[in-house]
């Protein structure tokens, strides 16, 4: 168990994603204490210090980065349950999702959703845009309290 | 009356059946109604039958009066002669008052009916000749005595009243002709028109009969066809609600091919990357060449499915039609596909307006534009991209030229096909759908494209939109 405060709550059931995202999150010195979770149920567990991680110490990661398509509970419900509880409404959350679908905007927007990407194809592309998002919402951002 | 416009062979039979439906009723009124008028006129004719026969009765009367009143005038005046006795005489001239007044009757019976008129005026002459005959007698007693006047009368008869018996004879005979013609008459109209009953009213009813038939059987027919209508449209509804369906099936479709395949090309092109960053310099250069081709191969794969998913989208989505300006569209789609970068001549003509989506017009200037740059580009300071255009009757012509590589018009059936290239990766990046796309979008307007090319000298394409609006 790692007793940093956790920097970054990354919620992707891709292995190969959640790799090449912590690398360049890693590699850009963005952040170095990234949490990964599976998928949706996992991460309302970390969140809410729930079931596996019931004992896990206090304190909320400074940002969710989010995948949309998941088993178990989706991407949507997770921001759902975020932003209808006090305790995880004010953490910064952004969708990052393989496809542009109109639906899944609107939805994510509908729920309070603070920032929605789409993965490049291009790695270099992709690495780009991890580290503009991680670099935007860890240091200019500010959040309350 | 509903009519269906699919249904041209019943529509045809409905026409003449009308007029026949209309023809029959209107007939089968029409004869009704000359029934009844014939039947007015009919009994008119009865009353005016039995006004003659009451005429006839008070004619005959008058006439047995008359018969009478000359029998006792004669009577009194044989009594007198036999007798002499003046009291005879009275008698018989009291008759003769009374015979009078029968003749007046007999004349107002008659009247209105010259024939017969003249006949009944003889039959009063005849009485008023016989009355001065006796007076003549009467007076021929007082003068010269009984016996002369009594030999005068009853040997020669010239006081009897038997002329007038033979005027009311011809009278009565004449009558009797008349009234057995009427009679003939009455029967005979009395057996037209129970014929005219009979056969008219058949006639009427047999008619209307057809004409409720007829209607009933129209009736029928429209039912038919109303119950066919309604499953023809309960069948349209379930075959739009299928394709609603599958429309939804191919969004959801669409949905899983660009999320879930492209999650691995960058899985393929990330990994390609990270070998070369962590491990490039410990690989030989083809080695390294090698990873490049997979990060090249994986990135036109992502962009294949971009461009094929657009193209699925295009024939799903429905028209949104405005008035477009095509100068201002070509200019701004000019700056987007990097026109201020490159080292072509662009010149803009006067461009008639469109009416069209102007998104999906905006994707065809793009595409058409984009692939103008591309293929001109070698080029270099000597690349012209000209558009130009003209309104031609109901349609707006816009022209695309460049002075680029042009192609071999051979193929040039291939060139709006869906992955259709005209050049290799090598030469010209692309994934070959940008004029499929430009096809479908200018066809779902109702209009057409085409091109015309020589290689090495350039390209010419031409769209052709109508001007007006039309659904």
């Amino acid at each position: 168990m790692n007793y940093q405060q956790v920097e970054i709550l990354l919620v992707e059931d891709s292995k190969a994603d959640a790799d090449m995202t912590m690398r360049t999150l890693r590699k850009r010195g963005i952040a170095n204490n990234v949490e990964w979770v599976k998928n949706g149920v996992e991460a309302v567990e970390y969140l809410f210090r729930e079931g596996a991680f019931a004992e896990r110490p206090a304190g909320a990661p400074k940002l969710v980065l989010l995948d949309l398509k998941m088993p178990l509970m989706d991407g949507l419900q997770v921001l759902e349950r975020m932003k209808a509880d006090p305790r995880t409404q004010s953490i910064p959350v952004v969708m990052m999702t393989s496809s542009r679908e109109e639906g899944d905007l609107l939805a994510s927007y509908r729920l309070g959703v603070n920032s929605y990407v789409v993965k490049p194809v291009d790695f270099r592309d992709f690495a780009e845009m991890v580290s503009e998002v991680g670099m935007y919402w860890m240091l200019s951002n500010q959040v309350p309290g | 009356m509903p009519q269906s416009s699919g249904h041209s062979g019943s529509e045809s039979s409905v026409g003449p059946s009308r007029a026949w439906l209309v023809g029959s009723f209107v007939a089968a009124l029409l004869l009704l109604a000359g029934i009844a008028l014939y039947g007015v006129r009919q009994n008119q004719r009865t009353q005016e039958a039995r006004a003659y026969a009451a005429a006839a009765l008070r004619m005959e009367q008058a006439m047995l009066d008359m018969e009478n009143v000359s029998t006792l005038m004669e009577v009194h005046q044989r009594g007198f002669l036999v007798t002499g006795d003046a009291y005879a005489l009275r008698l018989r001239d009291a008759q003769y008052r009374e015979g009078v007044r029968k003749a007046a009757a007999l004349r107002a019976a008659v009247a209105g009916n010259p024939a017969i008129a003249e006949l009944a005026a003889r039959v009063v002459e005849a009485f008023d000749e016989r009355y001065r005959r006796m007076r003549e007698f009467s007076d021929i007693a007082k003068a010269e005595g009984l016996e002369p006047a009594r030999r005068g009368f009853l040997l020669r008869g010239q006081g009897s009243v038997d002329p007038v018996m033979a005027h009311l004879e011809e009278l009565r005979q004449h009558q009797a002709r008349v009234l057995s013609g009427r009679e003939a008459d009455a029967d005979r109209e009395a057996g037209l028109f129970r014929d005219l009953l009979l056969y008219g009213n058949g006639f009427a009813l047999l008619l209307l009969v057809a004409a409720m038939a007829m209607l009933l059987r129209q009736l029928l027919r429209n039912e038919r066809l109303r119950a066919s209508l309604a499953q023809a449209s309960r069948q349209e509804a379930e075959r739009a609600a299928e394709l609603e369906r599958s429309n939804r099936e191919l969004e959801a479709f669409s949905y899983t091919i660009s999320h879930d395949l492209r999650a691995p090309l960058r899985h393929l092109d990330g990994y390609a990357r990270i070998l070369q960053e962590d491990a490039g310099e410990q690989l030989a250069p083809e080695l390294r060449a090698y990873l490049d081709t997979i990060s090249d191969s994986s990135r036109r794969m992502g962009m294949l499915i971009d461009d094929l998913l657009a193209f699925s989208r295009l024939g799903r989505k429905p028209l949104s039609k405005a008035t477009v300006d095509i100068g201002d569209l070509t200019r701004r789609a000019y700056a987007e596909v990097g026109g201020a970068a490159s080292e072509a001549a662009f010149a803009v003509g006067e461009l008639p307006e469109a009416h069209a989506d102007p998104v999906l017009l905006r994707q065809v200037w793009v595409n058409l534009l984009s692939n103008a740059l591309k293929y001109s580009a070698p080029k270099g300071a000597d690349a012209r991209i000209e558009v130009s255009g003209e309104r031609q009757g109901a349609v707006n012509v816009y022209r695309f030229r460049d002075n680029g590589v042009g192609f071999d018009m051979r193929y040039a059936d291939k060139l709006f096909g869906v992955f259709q290239r005209m050049h290799s990766h090598e030469e010209f990046e692309g994934t070959g759908v940008g004029l499929a796309i430009v096809r479908q979008i200018v066809e779902r307007h109702g209009g057409r494209v085409h091109a015309d090319a020589e290689p090495g000298r350039g390209a010419t394409f031409t769209l052709e939109l109508p001007a007006e609006e039309t659904e």
